[in-house]
């Protein structure tokens, strides 16, 4: 367990703590404190990144990449936290779906068609590791990934982005916790792991101003695990989800969103709880 | 229409070479200004000459103040000296000081300057100076020292040529730039900007560059400025002096010993003695304007080193019936006030009594006159010691005598009917309607669909950036199109989504693309720009929501070289 503690440490370090020697753009960190609405409990949701890319323009611009990412939900009782702990190292090549707009007479012009622009694809080789916030057990993945993500809100707001990832599963501290016949008869098996999300805003000339600064995030995962037979701490399929409806503020500080938010289902690791609804704030540093 | 009779429209960057940082800076010490503050002016220029950059105020504040920290002497003087809590500060933490911070330290430290070393020192100045100087383009520069005057009076824009010998590409981009960049500013405000082509005889083709501005480009005089580094009776020169003479051309010479110089005895080249054998006698018709009158000190004989200046001016005041000189940059006598400001005003009234009356020209030398005062209150102080009949003659009949343009309906001297036909040739692209005095010279229709010039349809930067943004503009912003985006904010972008910032990924996802939009549009990176060092500055830069779309545009416009602007 020492193991997997030192590793979501790092990682999370990795992500979190600035760099030095990077660009400061290259960096995010956001912190969201959170009161959990139905039995009140308060909790902290922490999310950073770190990315290191090597670039390539032309037509589909892109980028070799290296990047740490960590996303902490924690909550005063560890026990009641319906998510994971989620920190992970990867790097690959991420490519615009984009070809830029050329001239249409001898000199570029504003009446120039648009260019061609549907976000991004990534192809990512890495490791992450993922654990209850109490601790008790973790996994390990070592696997590649699919990613696809957009920037155009409006215009594709209808567009999910996607990840599927494919993973080698090590579960760590899986065996026989309290003795109660919790016994790993395999703790490696491999994962197929699919997220799925929609950013909608409300900025859309038939909503009233003061809705405008809206949005709607709606975020879905479905996994199926196998060869992984430690079904007292483990799933080995399921579903989960999470609806989130957040005010934007622009000057408000480093508040730069309130929100409330439910998140229910089911997630590789059992957890004691599948569901809770939130509202805080984010704060943005 | 009052006339400011002296001012500068160009940009640091228009002008900016490893020898104009070494001249300004020299410029800055003879001032007095602490080692510190002369320190951050040349890091801030040594950062743009390398890697040139749109600055907004704040971004800018930042990085002088950070500069002066981090210079040695500014320590040694915060060991030695208690400085204001907020100085303090600076030289302890300033990477972690948050902009007010700044700004109350830089308030600060120029109160305590000007209270222990008197005034004309203020980092406060020199920061403001730099605020205006590195606008980025000539139009922004002109339309700040219009901002405070009449809708019909107008600017001598004086253009500077401190040629770069060793640096051969730069310094002709810069040229040519900032002739571009000037003519941009004369449509954009019509009548209103009287540009003057820089000669410095240095530069090869310095003739047929000054031949071509005045007979095609819309150029209304000549600007000399030998202690640049050239003197003054020689054959270039005279060549010069002719074509001004027979094309009906007006001239104004930089005659002082102060302002720009490479080194002492190029200073000496601006001394108006060297004019002697110049003029033809007798009675010569070249309009010349020797500007700062040799000095504030010498018409009004309170500075002994000025003395024969004035009065070789004056001199030639007697023999030639179109010598000038102008008021510009004259702040000795607000500074000490007291009997040099009464000596000055009453040899400035005793001159506009005599038979000198009308050979005086109001001017400022804005902006580089904001090392020590804005521009505004240089107007109303003159404007507070002079009569209303003595500050018409300043700044209006004698300027516009000068200029050739007409008092009293007589026709238009040669080179203002010539600027006027350059006007007409654009009238259908214009950024105003014309001051009154080209209307009642002109029968055109002016068509104002010129934009302004921080956005522009003629920049390739600026449509680079629009067209990359505009299927990101939501639907219910996007107005009258190219026109209206210029000041949307980076926020209301799609790109930028719900957050404070976008992801870094997603960042660089933008950037990467922006980039490859500037190369379809045929944009180079600037010389020291790559790639790899322009992506952060533009991921950085998207990641701003408070930063408008027309921001990008100047940054492009500062990153990459397009087709119109490769030499």
């Amino acid at each position: 367990m020492r193991l997997v503690l030192g590793l979501s440490v790092i990682m999370t370090l990795a992500a979190a703590v600035p760099d030095a020697a990077a660009q400061r753009s290259t960096q995010e960190l956001r912190i969201r404190p959170a009161l959990v609405v139905d039995e009140p409990m308060l909790g902290m949701r922490l999310t950073a990144a770190v990315t290191r890319a090597q670039l390539h323009i032309g037509a589909y611009p892109r980028d070799w990449f290296i990047a740490a990412s960590a996303d902490a939900p924690l909550f005063t009782t560890a026990e009641r936290n319906p998510e994971t702990l989620r920190g992970r190292l990867h790097g690959g090549l991420q490519l615009s779906l984009f070809r830029p707009s050329t001239p249409v007479g001898q000199a570029p012009s504003p009446d120039d068609p648009e260019p061609w622009n549907y976000g991004y694809v990534a192809v990512q080789l890495g490791a992450g590791v993922e654990a209850p916030q109490a601790l008790g057990t973790a996994d390990i993945t070592v696997g590649g990934a699919l990613a696809y993500e957009h920037d155009q809100y409006h215009r594709l707001w209808f567009v999910p982005e996607l990840r599927i990832a494919y993973d080698a599963v090590f579960c760590v501290d899986c065996a026989a916790p309290d003795g109660a016949g919790a016994i790993a008869e395999d703790d490696t098996g491999w994962r197929v792991d699919g997220e799925i999300g929609w950013s909608v805003p409300a900025d859309h000339a038939w909503v009233p101003g003061a809705l405008k600064p809206f949005w709607l995030r709606l975020r879905g995962r479905a996994f199926r695990t196998s060869g992984l037979h430690v079904e007292p701490v483990r799933n080995d399929e399921g579903l989960s989800g999470s609806a989130e409806l957040a005010y934007r503020c622009d000057r408000c500080g480093p508040v730069h969103e309130v929100y409330v938010r439910g998140h229910d289902g089911r997630l590789p690791q059992q957890l004691r709880e599948k569901r809770a609804v939130t509202a805080g704030v984010s704060l943005f540093f | 229409m009052y006339i400011n009779g002296h001012a500068h429209i160009f940009t640091l960057q228009s002008v900016l070479s490893r020898e104009a940082i070494t001249i300004m800076a020299g410029r800055l010490r003879r001032l007095g200004l602490h080692d510190f503050v002369v320190h951050a002016v040349e890091e801030l220029l040594d950062a743009q000459l390398d890697r040139p950059e749109y600055l907004v105020e704040d971004e800018l504040l930042v990085r002088f103040m950070r500069a002066m920290a981090r210079s040695r002497s500014f320590r040694e003087l915060a060991g030695r000296v208690q400085l204001p809590v907020e100085v303090r500060l600076l030289s302890g933490a300033a990477d972690q000081l948050e902009v007010r911070t700044m700004r109350a330290a830089l308030d600060r430290l120029s109160s305590w300057i000007d209270a222990n070393d008197g005034p004309g020192k203020s980092p406060f100045d020199v920061f403001e100076t730099l605020r205006i100087a590195l606008q980025p383009t000539i139009p922004r520069v002109a339309d700040k020292l219009l901002s405070h005057l009449g809708p019909d009076d107008a600017i001598i824009a004086l253009m500077m040529d401190i040629i770069a010998e060793t640096e051969g590409e730069r310094d002709r981009r810069n040229f040519l730039g900032q002739i571009r960049g000037t003519m941009d500013a004369v449509l954009a405000r019509p009548g209103r900007v009287l540009p003057f082509i820089a000669v410095n005889p240095r530069r090869g083709d310095h003739f047929e560059i000054m031949q071509r501005a005045i007979e095609e480009q819309g150029f209304v005089g000549v600007k000399l400025y030998p202690s640049l580094g050239y003197e003054m009776p020689t054959t270039p020169i005279r060549r010069v002096l002719d074509y001004c003479r027979a094309a009906d051309v007006p001239i104004v010479v930089h005659c002082t010993a102060s302002g720009f110089s490479r080194d002492a005895e190029s200073a000496g080249y601006a001394h108006p003695k060297h004019w002697l054998d110049l003029f033809a006698a007798p009675r010569d018709t070249l309009r010349v304007c020797f500007a700062h009158c040799g000095g504030w000190g010498g018409f009004c004989a309170q500075d002994a080193d000025q003395i024969e200046w004035a009065e070789t001016i004056l001199s030639y005041m007697d023999e030639h019936p179109h010598v000038f000189a102008d008021l510009s940059y004259h702040v000795e006598m607000m500074m000490r006030g007291g009997a040099a400001e009464t000596a000055y005003f009453a040899a400035l009234k005793q001159l506009l009594a005599g038979p000198h009356a009308d050979r005086i020209i109001f001017g400022t030398d804005s902006w580089l006159l904001r090392l020590n005062i804005d521009d505004a209150a240089y107007w109303s102080y003159f404007r507070e010691k002079c009569t209303k009949p003595e500050f018409d003659r300043l700044a209006s009949t004698t300027p516009r005598r000068f200029l050739g343009i007409p008092i009293n309906g007589e026709p238009p001297a040669p080179n203002i009917a010539r600027h006027v036909a350059y006007l007409e040739e654009h009238a259908d692209a214009v950024g105003a309607q014309p001051a009154r005095w080209v209307r009642e010279l002109s029968s055109a229709t002016w068509s104002v669909t010129r934009t302004d010039t921080e956005w522009s349809r003629n920049n390739y930067a600026h449509v680079a950036a629009y067209n990359y943004f505009k299927s990101q503009i939501p639907p219910r912003l996007r107005g009258h199109g190219f026109d209206d985006a210029g000041s949307l904010r980076l926020r209301q972008l799609d790109y930028f989504g719900s957050g404070r910032r976008p992801s870094d990924t997603k960042l660089k996802g933008s950037a990467r693309n922006l980039m490859a939009q500037c190369v379809a549009y045929g944009g180079r990176p600037e010389a020291s720009y790559s790639d790899a060092t322009i992506q952060p500055l533009l991921v950085e830069l998207l990641a701003n929501g408070d930063r408008s779309l027309a921001d990008v545009g100047a940054s492009l416009d500062a990153l990459y070289l397009f087709g119109p602007e490769v030499v």
